[in-house]
């Protein structure tokens, strides 16, 4: 029989490594999915991830059951890749100057038949990435948990620990923010 | 081009599940090791200690030479003997006393 995420983490708080083990196991697919919607780069999303395991072992035994395990460990993630994001804002690029041939043909491709340019081309998949990459993190966590995994404004403020006035703020601000790189994107392109 | 068009087809892009999203093999294993290692600084507290206070021992020996070397190149401004805490007293309340003195 399969032993739930609560008795693994009151083993796991108990000193048991083979617990923590099977609840990294039985998490991680979930967490890393949510790491490499932030990650600015392939290489940061296991460093990230095991941040955020490493931070949970930490906290074990603060988990009190209320929700389930995975609400928990998903409220840390979010708040892990936000630091990760904040910790290297001052990398953020500042230019569309360099894209590559397949971005430019997608735009191309957009500007003149939009139904001719499909959405799930892995050109879009960078354009996007290289989009969310110059939003401030804040935006950038707003615009992924609303835009992109279709949240809700309370469970927004749930998973960041912000509230929902603060929510809506900044998601006004993300929105106003995505609109005019996006204009400078296409701006860019064709002037 | 129509941002608002261009807005919507990246986001949907955006939706889409990325081609690579597995997870590295054995990534529980590499979590352990990481957890292991930190625990083992900590168990030997004495080790950190000692290192502490070797890194500080040098700034400790510069301080006291510049001090003794004030001290004799400035005898006149020894207590010659006074005690101290009598001479931080005296020096402390000599400002209190002057106000009381005035009112």
């Amino acid at each position: 029989m399969e032993i739930d995420d609560e008795e693994l983490v009151a083993r796991a708080v108990r000193g048991d490594d083979n617990a923590f083990e099977t609840l990294i196991a039985r998490h991680q697919a979930r967490v890393f999915s949510t790491v490499r919607r932030y990650a600015r780069r392939e290489h940061e999303i296991p460093d990230i991830a095991q941040d955020v395991f490493l931070k949970a072992h930490q906290k074990l035994a603060t988990f009190r059951g209320e929700s389930p395990f995975e609400h928990w460990l998903m409220r840390l993630a979010v708040r892990t890749c936000y630091d990760a994001l904040r910790k290297h804002q001052r990398n953020r690029e500042s230019a569309f100057t360099d894209l590559d041939d397949a971005e430019t043909d997608w735009l191309d491709r957009l500007a003149v038949a939009p139904e001719k340019a499909g959405h799930e081309e892995d050109a879009a998949r960078s354009l996007v990435k290289r989009l969310l990459d110059q939003l401030t993190p804040a935006s950038r966590l707003v615009v992924t948990l609303l835009e992109i995994e279709g949240r809700t404004v309370k469970e927004i403020a749930d998973l960041t620990g912000w509230s929902s006035t603060a929510v809506k703020v900044r998601a006004f601000r993300a929105r106003r923010e995505m609109r005019r790189r996006a204009a400078r994107l296409a701006l860019g392109k064709y002037l | 081009m129509n941002t608002d068009i261009l807005l919507r087809k990246l986001m949907s892009a955006a939706r889409q599940p990325g081609k690579d999203w597995s997870v590295p093999d054995a990534f529980e294993k590499r979590v352990l090791a990481s957890l292991r290692q930190g625990r083992i600084r900590p168990a030997f507290p004495a080790v950190d200690w000692a290192a502490g206070l070797w890194r500080v021992s040098v700034s400790c020996v510069a301080l006291a030479a510049v001090l003794g070397a004030c001290c004799l190149s400035f005898p006149g401004a020894a207590l010659g003997g006074e005690d101290l805490g009598v001479a931080l007293e005296a020096v402390l309340w000599s400002g209190a006393e002057e106000a009381l003195e005035v009112l």
